[in-house]
């Protein structure tokens, strides 16, 4: 009897321990102290992630030749493991939350723009800025980031505070992909796509009248990025920052008068608001006559579309409202902690990273911008890939041309912000709510959260 | 051994109580070490239940009463996360999106299901098996897979649904981007994941009622109809009332994967529910005490269909 109490009491004990068990939260990342790397040129073993959303059908292929180049010809101790995070960015602010909280510093870090000011706000203190990387940890090459990017540049990565948060990698635009087939079946020009939203409409309604199709789609998904160009061509910014904190400024009557511009062919059936993989494989279907979405989009409506496709930039509002659209994509940031090998590791993983070949191959296989400057006048191949893909060329026109940070919104309710936003629009284009009354309340709900 | 009526009962023996009235002693140390052997039996079963589900709980109810962004420090806000939700449009929508989706959840896997059941148990002479593998098969695929499938049957400019509403010269509603009718499409998605597994429960059931009590009745000329109502239901209505309860959970939860992957809760949170709601709040705006308010509500709302369980429960019948 004792002996059976003693080994019910012990298959207990093992049972609680092997539930108490737990492995490392995540991948776990070796690395030796580099403490005695410093005044030396010895670089210690070290591991450090790339975290990323590069999927399968975006970058995967690419950041993983990547990677393996860099491990192979480093020669500098270092290995970088790839790391896809799912859910996009949203995955990869929850996965580094998660870590953060059991101290595990993972090395870079893809950030959406849409996200910037979030992490700003509450990864600061994580993140080891470019600034202090260059200055305590690469000393050699002060001065290095300044040269490979422009000021316009650097602001995409450039938080609300004035905080340069990481450095730019992934840079898409808004543009227009059009069917020049359904143009001339509609007899309109297609070499002359429209400029503004006047024509786009205009344009858009004779195709429907014409052909039976859908005149355009425009991008609609989980956030507002390509309808924000359409607000900030009027002049209007979509927030200003007082005393500290953001007060959102986007209801203007230019604003409320476009967004009724832009509600009338949705009233008049001319197009629908649906989600993206509804709009983008009808527009290869040949049921839209034209498409606003990324650029980004690029290789894959040229893959599956079977007429003639062609591009152009994004609409201005009205005639002669100044060009601007926001960029897409991401900045690469430094999670590295205090350990010194692990950041010195991310520097050099980040300066492959940025090299002519290395931004030359991602821009290619991706369908991104080219961010460094001067790239496209160094390395040939990536010339040659401009110049004969008419579309990649209007993608870099306006990434040259008109691109602008997309504003992220601050403060720790700036996500529940853009959910108002992505609410608005469905308010106007989906239920036909009288744009005006939706614009205000949006923004009375808005200023009530960044209060 | 004394016989009492004829069955034999162990006498005490006398010698035992040599010991000076420490039978007694002996007999509740064995009590106590039965007790404990008991205890240290489900000891594991107890510690995974308070670990993995009390635990959770109590914290998630903490949690309600703070802000916190899972990164920050929390901050203890009261009953202001509870007051911010009873006053939120976006939660009352949510509330009541969620009792659309139960009603439509309870059609597709519960009233359809088992009147299938029946029809393939009782009705269908041939080709019984080639019916039940077919309507079973959609069970086999994850939500993720059906809700692909349905994204390009309900796409609402050229899906096979809006094309043969065109066809008919009828006008197809926007579906997934349409109030009202993203309901419907999201509803359906998990109502054909589900309907099979839930056909075959019920015809499980539906065969072990007694043949001869249906012959019966076909003898003295009952309908069909009437055999369902009067034999069927309640002879099945224990498996009944467990396929309830779990196409209400359906309702609740299941639904989220196609809502996740094909609306995001929108247009304008017309397809969000409870359960994406919580995900939203805590993992899309990272307001993690919010989320646990909307959970606590959650909990709240699911022990009342515990009690409505429990009251369906006492016109059940149960074999044996």
């Amino acid at each position: 009897m004792k002996k059976r109490v003693l080994s019910v009491f012990l298959v207990g004990i093992l049972a609680m321990g092997l539930m108490a068990c737990s492995g490392s939260g995540g991948a776990s990342v070796d690395t030796q102290s580099g403490e005695e790397a410093s005044g030396e040129e010895e670089w210690p073993e070290v591991t450090i992630e790339y975290w990323n959303q590069n999927s399968a059908a975006q970058g995967e292929a690419v950041t993983n030749a990547l990677i393996e180049e860099f491990n192979k010809t480093n020669g500098k101790n270092i290995t970088v493991v790839n790391k896809f995070i799912t859910n996009q960015y949203q995955g990869i602010a929850t996965e580094l939350q998660t870590a953060l909280m059991t101290g595990e510093y993972p090395g870079v870090v893809q950030c959406g723009y849409s996200y910037l000011n979030y992490f700003a706000d509450n990864f600061a203190d994580y993140v080891t800025m470019p600034d202090e990387l260059v200055e305590k940890y690469a000393p050699e090459d002060q001065g290095l980031y300044q040269s490979m990017f422009d000021e316009r540049t650097l602001s995409l990565a450039t938080a609300a505070n004035g905080t340069l948060m990481g450095l730019p990698y992934a840079a898409s635009c808004p543009i227009l992909y059009y069917n020049a087939d359904l143009f001339e079946k509609a007899e309109l020009d297609p070499d002359n796509p429209p400029k503004t939203y006047d024509e786009l409409i205009e344009q858009a309604s004779i195709i429907t009248e014409k052909t039976g199709k859908k005149g355009f789609y425009l991008q609609s998904i989980a956030d507002t990025w390509p309808n924000i160009p359409m607000i900030l061509s009027t002049g209007t910014s979509l927030y200003e920052m007082k005393d500290g904190k953001a007060v959102a400024t986007f209801d203007t009557p230019e604003v409320v008068a476009a967004w009724e511009k832009l509600q009338k062919p949705y009233k008049d059936n001319v197009t629908v608001n649906i989600n993206l993989e509804e709009g983008g494989s009808a527009f290869v279907s040949g049921e839209f006559g034209m498409c606003i979405t990324t650029s980004a989009r690029i290789a894959t409506f040229q893959e599956n579309s079977n007429f003639d496709l062609r591009a152009t930039a994004y609409p201005v509002t009205s005639e002669g409202d100044e060009r601007a659209v926001c960029v897409g994509g991401n900045l690469v940031m430094v999670v590295a902690g205090e350990d010194e090998a692990k950041n010195r590791a991310c520097w050099e993983f980040l300066k492959f990273m940025y090299s002519d070949p290395s931004v030359s191959a991602w821009v290619q296989d991706t369908g991104y911008l080219p961010v460094t400057q001067g790239v496209t006048e160094r390395d040939d191949d990536l010339a040659a890939h401009f110049e004969s893909n008419p579309l990649a060329a209007v993608a870099l026109e306006s990434w040259e041309n008109a691109a602008v940070q997309w504003p992220s919104w601050p403060g720790e309710n700036g996500l529940q912000v853009e959910q108002i936003m992505v609410d608005m629009r469905d308010k106007i284009l989906t239920n036909f709510e009288e744009p005006g009354s939706v614009i205000e309340d949006a923004q009375n709900q808005i200023n009530d959260l960044l209060k | 051994m004394v016989e009492k009526g004829g069955i034999g009962v162990a006498k005490l023996e006398p010698n035992r109580l040599r010991n000076g009235g420490k039978a007694g002693v002996g007999h509740r140390n064995r009590r106590i070490k039965r007790k404990l052997e008991t205890f240290l039996y489900l000891l594991p079963a107890i510690t995974i239940f308070l670990v993995f589900i009390v635990w959770p709980i109590l914290y998630n109810l903490q949690l309600s009463f703070f802000s916190w962004n899972m990164v920050s420090t929390k901050q203890f806000i009261g009953l202001d996360n509870y007051i911010g939700l009873f006053t939120d449009k976006d939660f009352i929508k949510a509330l009541g999106n969620t009792v659309f989706y139960v009603l439509f959840m309870m059609i597709f896997c519960f009233v359809m299901p088992y009147f299938f059941s029946f029809v393939l148990g009782q009705l269908v002479k041939k080709g019984q098996q080639f019916y039940r593998a077919i309507m079973f098969f959609p069970s086999l695929l994850s939500l993720a897979v059906a809700a692909t499938v349905f994204r390009w049957i309900f796409n609402a400019v050229n899906g096979p649904a809006t094309l043969l509403l065109n066809m008919m010269e009828m006008e197809a509603p926007k579906w997934l981007a349409q109030s009202g009718w993203v309901i419907f499409v999201l509803s359906l998605v998990t109502g054909w994941r589900c309907f099979g597994y839930n056909l075959v429960i019920f015809l499980a059931a539906i065969i072990e009622i007694p043949k001869d009590l249906i012959e019966a009745a076909k003898l003295e000329n009952a309908s069909n109809w009437t055999i369902f109502w009067k034999i069927v239901i309640p002879l099945t209505s224990s498996t009944a009332l467990y396929v309830f309860v779990v196409s209400f959970v359906f309702g609740l939860q299941y639904v989220f994967t196609p809502i996740h992957m094909l609306t995001a809760g929108g247009p304008n949170q017309a397809s969000t529910n409870l359960v994406y709601i919580i995900y939203q709040y805590g993992f899309s705006f990272f307001q993690s005490g919010r989320a646990a308010a909307v959970a606590v509500v959650s909990l709240a709302l699911f022990l009342l269909v515990v009690v409505l369980q429990k009251r369906l429960e006492r016109n059940v019948h149960y074999e044996n």
